[in-house]
């Protein structure tokens, strides 16, 4: 079992609650939508020892429960004052164990299937990879810098992408993409405890961007970021001959360098939501926010909760294909925090985030536009 | 024995499906608290929402003769709420709402499962603060600590423990699902102002049973006007004695305590460096400033160096937000832990250093906090899980031994699994009228059935 790894960690829970916060319900996201401990850190923590002790086997309803939790970090952030237990990691395992023990979730079926043969989550043709791109565009063969889009951009959001080309051509910087031979990042499979296909995909996209012989990825999705940046090296066993940027850290050097300048934009008032894999799981708060403020005559009001201590959108970890509903009633959550600042515009960094927290706008009537930064961006460059 | 596939159904008819789990990783997430004891399973996990979805479950419950527990955020430290006999486990967290916060006869009252922080703050937005607080952590409950009546270094060298100025009434539900309210509560159209004058004081009564005659739901409390001074002192001692002296000088006068927090403690690592943290606390910045010298004096002369300030500051800041790193060097248990008169903290000392001697126990501290009067007093000992539970079980039995022995008073009930084995036994009749009220209130001891009652 892959959480004999973690056995240390796991008897290190003291069960002091820090996990659960002062209010209960405001730190973890699988709490607030199960309402038992079987979904805190520090419940999975004595499911993981009974299970380690072998008095408790994996079920198809222990998996359930386990795909209620988002993989966020917020009760990791908490733990870093009690038992610095690796929470986010420990969960990931238990979902590969559940996988190993033969227990399939129906509704992660209709996205492994697709990720396991197409290669991507939504069971489209990897020949649409690189559509956003337009066909008048000669795609170079090789560059020093590798757009890596991810599927919800591609396929979803080709927008992002297109702006993301936008701001490489202002600032004069020629790219490449692997088009079709750009398979899922691997995030998704990893958080559904797809650990062999995870790196079998690592391994194809490792191959892949060493052939453009590129210096730098560049990434507009955090869980690309996270996982090109901090699983691949790991699953790899080698370090990585590119470095990985995600495009808030590309567009805030590039605005302090003045390569791109702000002026006037449509936005007078923003809020920032701080994506779970670029905030809590790789530490990059400041750099949107300097993007934000970059921008002349924008008001920036921050949600009561963020940075550190900021909300999930409900989305990660492949709760929102387990558990859709729930995962909308987090977005929702994060929606009237939105709208307690008083602005009407929601600014992030994450597809995925993007993708829960419109839904949940509209289905709360709330009037939140949510875009991403490269878009509030792209709006004050070009009215000038 | 019990249907346990029909009593399901029927507590599902009471609170939903969403709110009622018998999943065996369920009962696993729940089966144990912050201390040693060992996993217990109950059969059911239930989560109630309001008092008369706790009285559904008590009729039926007693009509079945299943043994119910009562658990807030699950930090107590000594089985006090472990499913011992299996039942029904009430999680009671989905009762957290501050009900109303009277800020003319400066009360509040608030449902069992609503943390001592979200109280505190909602406190704070009008300028209010309760009295004294433990140090469970952030998601510490008023029902859990107050139904153990707790204490901890906050407030309760001032106020003393829980229940003795701060609550003034209870909703209750009795074992055989009646609900009453104690103290001016219970007069029609009354708010909780008093908690006497009803003949006997039937709060107290329930305040430290631990839910084993009741399940309180909600609790009217006491609060006060946030205090606009504080201020901070920190010594080191190199002698307990003189520890002692300065905490019998500052609770010298009854109702009129010197200091609003004090807390002192040594750890094995430092031999001979015992930390005084102490916090002043008021109103008026002439008299908070005169206490605070008139400390500093006291410390002085009884050979305190003084130190850091910001040390205190720190530690009372964190009491109900989160001491941090608490897991560093490995897990807490508290052992003798319980509460003694004002001038035997020295002996206390005393044997804990011959007991970790004896057992070359490194990873142990000792520490107290000042009441009126007294102290509580804990020894906190760290050890691994995996690694070190046996040794961690011998030198926790040596040292509840020795003090309860030596008369220590027990801090909360407990289970047999911890304190219990040390104290009943010195009880004498008055654990036999405790069981008499016991059976008296709950004919079928079903609530928090073994805890204290076999």
């Amino acid at each position: 079992m892959l959480i004999e790894n973690y056995k240390e960690q796991i008897y290190s829970c003291g069960r002091c609650g820090y996990c659960v916060g002062a209010y209960l319900n405001h730190v973890c996201p699988a709490r607030f939508i199960a309402g038992f401990d079987s979904a805190t850190a520090k419940g999975r923590m004595l499911i993981a020892r009974a299970i380690l002790e072998g008095k408790l086997d994996y079920s198809e309803r222990l998996a359930s429960m386990l795909f209620t939790c988002t993989l966020c970090g917020a009760c990791e952030e908490k733990c870093k004052l009690a038992a610095k237990i690796n929470i986010t990691e420990i969960t990931k395992a238990m979902r590969s164990d559940a996988v190993n023990a033969g227990i399939e979730l129906e509704k992660l079926n209709k996205v492994i299937t697709p990720l396991a043969e197409r290669h991507n989550v939504y069971n489209k043709s990897q020949k649409k990879r690189a559509a956003f791109v337009n066909p008048s565009i000669k795609i170079s063969e090789k560059a020093d810098l590798l757009y890596f889009p991810g599927c919800i951009i591609s396929y979803r959001y080709p927008k992002i992408a297109q702006n993301t080309l936008k701001v490489l051509d202002i600032a004069g910087i020629d790219w490449t993409v692997l088009g079709e031979n750009e398979w899922c990042c691997g995030y998704p499979l990893l958080s559904m405890g797809m650990k062999d296909l995870a790196e079998e995909t690592t391994m194809h996209n490792i191959k892949e961007i060493r052939g453009k012989e590129v210096k730098t990825v560049l990434t507009s999705c955090p869980s690309c970021y996270r996982m090109i940046s901090q699983d691949y090296p790991r699953i790899s066993g080698e370090k990585l001959h590119f470095q990985v940027v995600h495009m808030t850290q590309f567009l805030d050097e590039l605005i302090r360098e003045g390569i791109i300048e702000l002026k006037n934009s449509r936005y007078s008032e923003v809020t920032y939501h701080d994506p779970c894999d670029l905030g809590r799981q790789s530490k990059i708060y400041e750099e949107p926010r300097n993007i934000i403020q970059s921008v002349p005559n924008l008001k920036f009001v921050e949600m009561s909760r963020n940075r550190e201590n900021a909300w999930c959108c409900g989305g990660g970890g492949s709760v929102n294909v387990a558990h859709t509903y729930s995962a909308l009633k987090v977005a929702e959550l994060r929606i009237e925090e939105a709208q307690e600042t008083g602005t009407n515009t929601l600014v992030t960094a994450c597809p995925s985030c993007i993708q829960m927290l419109e839904l949940a706008s509209k289905r709360k009537r709330a009037g939140i536009n949510v875009i991403d930064i490269s878009e509030l961006v792209l709006d004050a460059a070009k009215t000038t | 024995m019990f249907d346990e596939k029909k009593i399901h159904e029927k507590l599902v008819e009471i609170l939903g499906r969403e709110r009622v789990s018998g999943e065996d990783f369920e009962l696993y997430a729940y089966s144990r608290d912050l201390g040693p004891a060992r996993p217990k399973l109950a059969s059911f996990i239930v989560r109630p929402e309001k008092t008369e979805e706790i009285v559904g479950i008590v009729k039926l419950a007693n009509k079945h003769k299943i043994p119910i527990y009562i658990r807030g955020c699950g930090g107590s430290h000594w089985g006090a709420w472990l499913p011992i006999k299996g039942g029904i486990l009430l999680d009671m967290t989905s009762m957290d709402r501050i009900i109303e916060i009277d800020e003319e006869n400066l009360t509040a009252v608030v449902e069992s499962g609503c943390t001592w922080f979200k109280l505190m703050e909602e406190l704070r937005k009008r300028k209010l603060t309760y009295l004294s607080s433990e140090m469970g952590g952030p998601a510490m409950t008023v029902g859990g600590s107050i139904m153990k009546a707790g204490g901890g270094p906050y407030g309760t060298c001032k106020f003393g423990f829980h229940g003795q100025m701060d609550v003034l009434g209870l909703e209750i539900i009795l074992p055989t699902g009646e609900v009453i309210r104690t103290g001016s509560w219970v007069m029609p159209n009354t708010p909780p102002f008093r908690r006497e004058g009803m003949g006997p004081d039937l709060t107290g009564l329930f305040i430290g049973s631990e839910g084993i005659l009741g399940i309180a739901a909600k609790f009217a409390l006491r609060v006060r006007p946030l205090p606009k001074e504080e201020e901070f002192l920190y010594f080191d001692f190199k002698d307990w004695e003189d520890v002692a002296n300065v905490g019998e000088a500052v609770t010298g006068f009854i109702g009129d305590e010197m200091a609003y927090s004090f807390s002192c403690g040594e750890s094995e690592a430092e031999p001979r460096k015992i930390g005084v943290r102490i916090q002043v606390f008021g109103y008026e910045k002439r008299i908070i400033e005169y206490r605070r010298d008139r400390i500093r004096s006291l410390c002085l002369e009884n050979n305190g160096e003084e130190g850091d300030a910001k040390n205190a500051f720190e530690y009372f800041n964190k009491v109900v937000t989160g001491l941090h790193n608490i897991f560093a060097s490995g897990v807490w248990h508290f052992a003798g832990c319980g509460t003694v008169p004002i001038r035997e903290l020295p002996k206390y000392v005393k044997a804990w250093r011959e007991i970790v001697n004896r057992y070359a126990f490194s990873k142990s501290s000792f520490g107290a906090w000042a009441f009126p009067r007294g102290w509580t007093i804990y020894v906190l000992v760290l050890y691994s899980e995996l690694n070190e539970y046996e040794s961690l079980k011998v030198i926790s039995d040596a040292i509840n031994r020795k003090f309860f022995e030596m008369g220590l008073v027990p801090y909360g009930i407990g289970s047999a699994e911890g304190q219990q084995p040390y104290t009943i036994e010195r009880w004498g009749l008055y654990y036999k009228l405790v069981r008499k009220i016991k059976r008296c209130l709950d004919p079928n001891n079903i609530l928090q059935s073994g805890i204290l009652i076999e």
